[in-house]
């Protein structure tokens, strides 16, 4: 598998993509995500989205997260190719 | 009184943890309160083989020590404070074995604070399933836990468990200086040893817990919690830097365990779960399966709970009537079946309707149902200041506000979680039913569209929309009023779907019932026996008079015993306390198209809404025994005096229907609110405008009408 680098964050992810999570951006619920599982090292994959700026539906090995739009880019990751 | 072990049941939200507590302990389960918080508490006594008798508490489930929500936050000020009164002997925890590396964090946090764990793998068959294996002997000794299998479902292992409990309990294990899982740096090692100077601490581990919570923990004195600002200020301790990297290292520590210890092979997409949720929180389906389900709801709550309503309604008049002939004809008698029974009636009619609302609500809960539709709707509720999980309680607003209001505590954020309580008494409770039944018929004609849609069916289903727009303007006129910009955050868990656990159901509908009747009952009571005061008795000997008056007339007219007693009632009310009240008020209410009649139901009616039927009946000199049609007949024939035009012309009706649809006429929803937001402030401002919405929405209805 071949990884490149950037500074991307799921916000940025399409529907359907899988990226694997480098960073999480130290906030207020930096401790609420590591421990709902978006852990660094971690592979997600964002599996939908809803309209109008709507929350996130993540897949994080088989345990389903839904996230907004302000969580998704504290979450810093590196797409797979 | 010797004080009983305590064990605590801890875990993740959605590990299964009351499942497991419930097959415990059986359904001797009793709910309070943890002190100096509205944060439930469910607890038993259960009995341990050659053990006695021990002390069984429920935690709210959280991820870590170090939690977002308000609920979540009672677990680290119990365990951070081993002087608690509801500080564990011995913890059972309660890991989902699917999804073991998450739920061994909190239990990983929880180890190093020394108390004696035990560690339940739960969920057996969905791991067996998936063919997860675990070598549970070397796991155990890696992690230095006592581990049982369990399946919380079925109750299988719970048996072994209770082994294990009487095991750890017998031991009295003083757990022999464990040591620590986590490793802090230099500088937080420095922290924690300074605080443990300040407050007396039985671990590292708690110590650092104070030092990062010390400003929520009530049990430091304000020397204590100086101190320890002090020492945080000194070392310049970044707390979410520290609580980050204990996180990090705990979990590259955890995988280390699990590589050696659990054989998992890759889970695929297809699963139940997965494809479900492609329909289920699909765009454009996802929010018309909510609505359809909606639609099913109210329809369960009006249809199914017709007859059990009849029932209670009957059952309540024929106690009335049995006590009032047995009884001696003197006021006692009156002020109990008249104020009391009255008063439980009133209270206990609605049971049906909540039940039926809380066993669907709660039948999704355990699905995995109602964490969609957060997720689906929380971006629209945000708009309007509240929070996707504000749905819940605007849902359950439909039944009752009270229960609807105490569900608002699993909000977070605080602003959204006030807006949320501001707002859902608006939403359209079942109380208002019987009001807007009785007032829909001189509303609106008995007209028929299309041969099967009703026109006050129509009606109906207007006002309920209109509460909802109300509710959702009001909120967004909260938003831009009420400061504070705390970040909130959405981050939910969707869990599998998993078909419920009726036991789980049926308890929660049992203490949502019980929450009910004693938050409602205890003021309804109250009020009901004010009421009985201020109706049935008078300024100097105007009631004597006001009876001889009747007597009076019913003799002229040779009415029957009956159609006296009901004209001397109405007499009496219009010259009791209430009736001068309504009088008195009469100026105030007069734009809005009513008269003192009106007023007295309107004030009988302040503490509860459903109280307006009965004091228009006993106004309208109508007798307990008549039914409603009666009822609307003589309302028909009402005439005002002033104007020599019938009282209950659509103008008056439709303003009348409006100010109940937005009026707080609810003494119960306003102490609950009291309570859940601690100061009398916001349940007065609540008041507030909730009346003057109610009353210009009146007039303007009103004006326009007639």
């Amino acid at each position: 598998m071949e990884y490149i680098v950037s500074l991307e964050t799921i916000a940025d992810m399409e529907v359907g993509q899988t990226a694997i999570i480098r960073e999480i951006d130290l906030s207020k619920f930096s401790t609420r995500m590591l421990a709902m599982g978006l852990v660094p090292g971690k592979e997600v994959k964002l599996v939908r989205k809803q309209p109008w700026d709507g929350s996130y539906y993540l897949n994080i090995s088989n345990h389903f997260i839904g996230i907004r739009d302000n969580e998704a880019k504290l979450i810093k990751i590196e797409m797979i190719l | 009184m010797k004080s009983l072990l305590r064990i605590a049941i801890i875990g993740n939200p959605n590990s299964g943890k009351t499942s497991v507590f419930n097959k415990l302990t059986g359904l001797n389960q009793k709910t309070g309160n943890f002190p100096g918080v509205t944060v439930d508490k469910k607890s038993s006594i259960t009995t341990i083989e050659s053990v006695g008798k021990v002390h069984v508490i429920d935690f709210p489930g959280t991820y870590s020590l170090y939690p977002t929500a308000y609920d979540e936050k009672v677990v680290f000020r119990v365990l951070s404070n081993n002087h608690d009164p509801n500080y564990p002997d011995l913890i059972i925890y309660i890991a989902d074995a699917t999804q073991i590396e998450r739920h061994l964090l909190l239990f990983n946090q929880i180890q190093d604070l020394g108390i004696p764990c035990i560690l339940c793998l739960n969920m057996e068959d969905l791991a067996k399933d998936r063919h997860i294996n675990v070598n549970i002997n070397k796991f155990s000794e890696l992690l230095s836990t006592s581990v049982v299998w369990i399946n919380g479902r079925t109750g299988a292992g719970v048996l072994k468990l209770k082994q294990k409990v009487r095991h750890m309990l017998e031991l009295n294990s003083k757990d022999p200086a464990k040591k620590a899982f986590y490793n802090p740096d230099t500088n937080t090692q420095q922290v924690i040893e300074e605080v443990k100077k300040t407050v007396d601490c039985k671990s590292d581990f708690q110590a650092l817990l104070i030092a990062h919570h010390y400003t929520e923990l009530d049990f430091l004195s304000n020397l204590q919690k100086d101190s320890v600002k002090k020492i945080l200020k000194e070392y310049q301790f970044n707390p979410l830097k520290v609580q980050v990297q204990e996180t990090m290292e705990r979990y590259s520590r955890l995988q280390n365990v699990l590589l050696s210890t659990v054989i998992e092979p890759p889970v695929t997409e297809n699963n139940r779960t997965y494809l479900a949720d492609k329909i289920l929180t699909h765009r454009l389906w996802g929010p018309l399966i909510f609505f359809g389900i909606l639609l099913l709801l109210f329809q369960a709550i009006f249809s199914w709970a017709e007859w059990p309503m009849n029932f209670i309604d009957n059952t309540v008049s024929i106690v009335k009537e049995f006590l009032n002939q047995r009884l001696p004809h003197a006021w006692y008698t009156s002020l109990l079946t008249d104020g009391l029974i009255a008063g439980m009636g009133g209270i206990i009619i609605f049971i049906p309707q909540i039940a039926i609302l809380f066993l669907m609500i709660s039948f999704l809960e355990e699905l995995g149902y109602m964490a969609r539709a957060v997720y689906l709707f929380d971006r629209l509720m945000l708009r309007f200041g509240l929070n996707g999980r504000s749905i819940v309680a605007l849902v359950s607003g439909a039944a009752c506000a009270i229960p609807a209001i105490m569900s608002t505590r699993t909000i977070n954020n605080w602003k959204e979680r006030l807006i949320t309580i501001m707002v859902t008494p608006l939403i359209s409770c079942s109380a208002r039913l019987p009001v807007f039944a009785v007032l829909i018929a001189f509303a609106v004609p008995q007209k028929q569209f299309f041969g099967f849609v009703s026109a006050q069916a129509l009606v109906l289903m207007g006002l309920y929309l209109l509460g909802i727009l109300a509710a959702l303007a009001a909120a967004l006129v909260f938003k831009k009023i009420l400061k504070g910009g705390e970040s909130s955050f959405l981050l939910i868990e969707l869990p599998e779907y998993k078909f419920p656990d009726w036991k789980n159901v049926f308890i929660t509908v049992r203490d949502k019932v019980i929450s009910f009747v004693h938050e409602a009952g205890k003021i309804i009571i109250v009020i009901s026996v004010v009421l009985w005061v201020i109706s049935s008795f008078g300024p100097g000997s105007s009631m004597e008079t006001a009876t001889s008056e009747a007597e009076t007339i019913a003799k002229k007219n040779t009415y029957t015993p009956d159609q006296t007693n009901n004209l001397i009632a109405s007499k009496k009310i219009e010259n009791s306390y209430a009736g001068h009240l309504g009088k008195f008020i009469e100026p105030v209410i007069a734009p809005l198209g009513f008269d003192w009649k009106i007023g007295i139901a309107l004030i009988t009616s302040f503490a509860a809404r459903e109280v307006f039927v009965g004091t228009m009946s006993t106004i309208y000199s109508i007798g307990s025994n008549d039914n409603t049609s009666t009822m609307r007949e003589k309302m028909a024939q009402e005439i005002n005096q002033k104007t020599g035009k019938p009282v209950f012309n659509y103008a008056t009706s439709f303003s009348l229907l409006i100010f109940y649809l937005f009026a707080m006429q609810c003494m119960s929803t306003i102490a609950v609110v009291r309570r859940e937001t601690g100061t009398w402030k916001w349940p007065m401002i609540q008041l507030a405008y909730m009346s003057i919405l109610a009353y210009v929405s009146s007039l303007i209805v009103y004006q326009i009408l007639s």
